[in-house]
């Protein structure tokens, strides 16, 4: 009896805390995630679910291509090898699992509130989102999500490169 | 048995303490300090229903941060190492039905990448060879009410 006893109290004492930390601390996340609608391939309206408090924007192919050709920074959050395979012309890589402070190292002097646009395979695909939540994380403020991801790019037969370096020379 | 007096000794117990404590502290500051990108994680298993995803991010790491403590301080042993133990099962299933599944847990998409597997069997591993420390504590530990107030096993002895 003891040992339920002891048990809740541990239980009780973090159901308390993490409370009152997710309310008052300021790194607090919603208590429900929300389900945004998000279009896709085709203008159909897929449902996301965000977790994070900072909202998340997306935009499919045609904002991406307006973006693109203004010179927007664009950044491939798959692995090096799908990267190398094939990626959007001048695209940089970081994949998504890596740690923030390489995030961080990778990005450089890019001032926190440039935009910058991040995409990974198409809309299956979280790497782009995870990637998005770390550099929130550590102050960009202007993230913004390409739903489509590589798969709507090549589909809409915009410009490429392959290799290791953003444009292959 | 000599083999038994060493595992219940109290260094033997304090090392396991202190392994075992000191890892889930470690582990759980990082998900406190970045709760959204635990939620994301959380979301990439597609293994929690949605609407409880952000609970698990908010409660999960203090529950583990709350255990590891008292197992380092020496309080109530036996029951945060219950806890903690019960966790270590929940990650095992969780890592063991997504490797099934060939699901990678940073993009929530299903990869062939070779790199997320041996990244997720050694996470695995880890945690298998984690429940060594908290089944020694939880046989052998003894959760005592006063020094000068027998424990159970004390008074049957």
């Amino acid at each position: 009896m003891m040992y339920i006893r002891n048990t809740a109290v541990i239980v009780l004492t973090a159901v308390i805390i993490s409370t009152l930390y997710n309310t008052f601390s300021g790194r607090g996340i919603p208590w429900f995630p929300q389900k945004v609608e998000v279009k896709g391939a085709g203008g159909i309206a897929r449902p996301q679910l965000i977790v994070t408090a900072a909202p998340m924007k997306y935009i499919e192919v045609a904002e991406a291509r307006a973006k693109y050709e203004r010179g927007i920074a664009f950044i491939d959050s798959r692995e090096d090898h799908e990267y190398e395979a094939g990626h959007i012309r001048g695209a940089r890589h970081i994949a998504a699992a890596h740690s923030p402070e390489d995030i961080r190292k990778s990005l450089g002097a890019i001032p926190k509130d440039q935009e910058i646009v991040i995409y990974c395979d198409g809309e299956e695909c979280g790497a782009s989102t995870t990637l998005a939540t770390k550099l929130q994380s550590l102050g960009f403020t202007n993230v913004q999500i390409f739903f489509g991801g590589w798969t709507e790019w090549k589909k809409a037969g915009l410009p490429t490169s392959r290799g290791s370096k953003p444009v292959s020379s | 048995m000599q083999i038994k007096d060493a595992l219940a000794s109290t260094p033997a117990l304090l090392i396991s303490r202190l392994i075992l404590g000191g890892l889930f502290v470690y582990a759980a500051w990082d998900k406190i300090v970045h709760p959204d990108q635990f939620a994301q994680i959380v979301l990439n298993y597609k293994l929690m229903p949605d609407m409880g995803i952000n609970l698990l991010a908010i409660f999960l790491p203090w529950l583990e941060m709350v255990a590891g403590l008292l197992l380092i301080l020496g309080i109530f042993p036996k029951e945060s190492a219950a806890i903690l133990a019960g966790l270590l099962l929940v990650f095992i299933l969780a890592i063991g039905i997504n490797l099934a599944r060939g699901l990678d847990f940073d993009c929530g998409c299903f990869s062939t990448s070779t790199d997320q597997k041996s990244a997720s069997y050694l996470l695995m591993l880890r945690d298998i060879l984690l429940l060594l420390p908290a089944v020694h504590i939880m046989l052998f530990s003894r959760t005592r009410r006063a020094a000068s107030v027998p424990t159970p096993e004390e008074r049957l002895a």
